[in-house]
């Protein structure tokens, strides 16, 4: 045990060391999750006739709330998986004693920790743009729960498992194909309409709604947003079921594929 | 020139066979242009019809043609920009970027054209397909010439884009890893797909006068559309992709100045 946590500890401190060595590449990075923020500017505006159900403030929240959920579940290994697949460096990882994909998770979230300081800078500039967002309908200061916090806190590491599980089924796709990053540029599409990142669901018609509910998209997003500021209309539960249930789904997948990739894998040069 | 011409001729030809090896690729591209459509409309559908979001009297017709120009424009960046300008970043690390500076050939005009792909046409089909829909079907159809009148600030936005693009793509010359540029940009570029008035006012300015994304989609279809003083847009379009593209040409010499090969 104390080994396994010591390990997790250098792997950890490692990658935290390459993150913060490419600070520029992290600052456009930003920009380029930076989404939630740009739909805001959209959505804030047109809430403006009561149609939507929500208010402009309540809508800022959300989005900044969304804004913040995608930044600690943003995944990539598959671009760096493809790239060891390419370039046959992934061959010496096969025989190390862990899972390459298991280390990478742990990228992941040192990765996170290195992006800390401008989420934080990113979320007070756009109050200040939009001073609304902090102050409830009757102009008291608005401030998330604590018990939303923490549930969000726990939801949002198990959205990045889900999520880290899903490009692991396309990381074991690269065992076949050369341009297996694709997959993750074409998985984008679904998940920016339907995970409440385009528009929110709650200006869906209810039977897309309905149906949008069935797949993972909207707990990557939405869910964990609305937790978070307190207006979900699913209970934490249902959620959670219907999370737990495709990332099972996604596991099983995932390690079936990667045992026939694996026999199908000839590394470069061999 | 000629000789300008046929080296293009000659990259095109050569890259387009080498992509051709990648055929599966076409039902990929498809499929995901139709997502996008799908997707972007529905969007346009809520914020239009389902809200009655009316912002500066634009309506769900007049707004597919942003739309159709976001699609243009992102099939345009699929052919042409990402393959070439993304691979800046490659050559500035790896330190293959010395070879392109040997070559007796312009190097910006090599780092641009040297490749494409033909991947993004069934997003351009799409996109034009959007924009034919959306003025037809308006109250007051568009006529021919108001379609015409549109290419030329639609040229200007695509323009624009390619020389923030490689603009942004040159700053490698002193940050060296930068592939989230196309990353960063893509993101911003998701602005365009709804009319800029549609924006709350600090966005508005931002995409307006920071990105000039409003440039690339709002503009062409308002001179389509002949309204919010399209003349005046018209012209500051023009006048901006000239300053663009010439301020790329010199950012580019005055980079290479701070260029130190890889290996010295």
């Amino acid at each position: 045990m104390i080994g396994t946590l010591r390990k997790i500890r250098t792997v950890l401190s490692v990658h935290f060391a390459e993150m913060t060595e490419f600070r520029a590449e992290l600052f456009f990075w930003m920009i380029a999750t930076g989404l939630p923020l740009i739909m805001m500017g959209i959505w804030v505006p047109a809430a403006a006739n009561g149609k939507l159900g929500m208010t402009g403030p309540e809508v800022a929240r959300y989005y900044l709330a969304v804004f913040f959920v995608r930044q600690f579940t943003i995944v990539w290994v598959i671009y760096h998986f493809e790239w060891l697949v390419v370039t046959g460096r992934l061959s010496p990882m096969l025989l190390q004693p862990i899972n390459p994909l298991f280390r990478f998770f742990f990228a992941h979230l040192s990765e996170q920790a290195a992006r800390l300081p401008i989420v934080i800078a990113m979320i007070i500039g756009v109050i200040f743009l939009y001073p609304a967002a902090t102050h409830d309908a009757s102009g008291a200061l608005w401030l998330p729960s604590w018990s939303n916090v923490l549930s969000v806190i726990g939801l949002i590491y198990f959205t990045l498992v889900l999520r880290y599980l899903l490009q692991c089924i396309l990381c074991t796709l690269a065992f076949w194909t050369e341009r297996s990053s694709q997959f993750e540029t074409a998985l984008f599409l679904p998940y920016m309409y339907m995970s409440g990142l385009f528009a929110p669901l709650e200006a869906f018609d209810e039977s897309v709604r309905n149906i949008v509910l069935w797949t993972p998209f909207p707990y990557m997003l939405w869910f964990p947003a609305n937790i978070l500021t307190g207006r979900s209309e699913i209970p934490l539960w249902q959620g959670l079921a219907v999370m737990t249930m495709w990332a099972v789904i996604f596991f099983i997948i995932h390690r079936v594929l990667w045992k026939l990739g694996l026999r199908q894998y000839s590394a470069m040069g061999a | 020139m000629k000789r300008y011409l046929r080296t293009t001729w000659l990259f095109w030809s050569t890259s387009l066979s080498a992509e051709m090896e990648y055929r599966a690729n076409f039902i990929m591209a498809v499929i995901m242009s139709m997502m996008m459509l799908v997707g972007t409309l529905y969007g346009l559908h809520l914020l239009f019809n389902r809200l009655q979001y009316a912002p500066g009297g634009w309506t769900y017709h007049d707004a597919m043609l942003p739309v159709g120009l976001y699609f243009i424009i992102d099939g345009f960046a699929d052919c042409m920009l990402r393959p070439n300008v993304t691979r800046i970043v490659e050559h500035v690390r790896e330190g293959t970027l010395d070879f392109v500076l040997l070559k007796p050939i312009d190097h910006q005009f090599w780092l641009s054209t040297r490749n494409c792909s033909p991947w993004g046409l069934p997003t351009i089909v799409a996109g034009f397909g959007v924009v034919i829909y959306g003025g037809v079907s308006r109250e007051v159809p568009l006529g021919l010439d108001a379609f015409l009148l549109g290419v030329i600030p639609m040229f200007a936005g695509l323009l624009i884009l390619y020389s923030v693009w490689f603009m942004l793509s040159t700053l490698t010359i002193w940050f060296v890893k930068l592939y989230n540029i196309t990353h960063a940009l893509r993101s911003l570029l998701e602005a365009g797909k709804f009319p800029v008035y549609a924006y709350d006012g600090p966005w508005r300015l931002f995409f307006t006068f920071i990105i000039p994304v409003a440039f690339m989609t709002t503009v062409p279809a308002q001179v389509m559309l002949g309204r919010n003083n399209a003349t005046m847009w018209f012209i500051a379009a023009a006048v901006l992709a000239i300053a663009l593209f010439m301020a790329s040409r010199v950012f580019w010499r005055f980079a290479l100045r701070y260029y130190t090969s890889a290996s010295s």
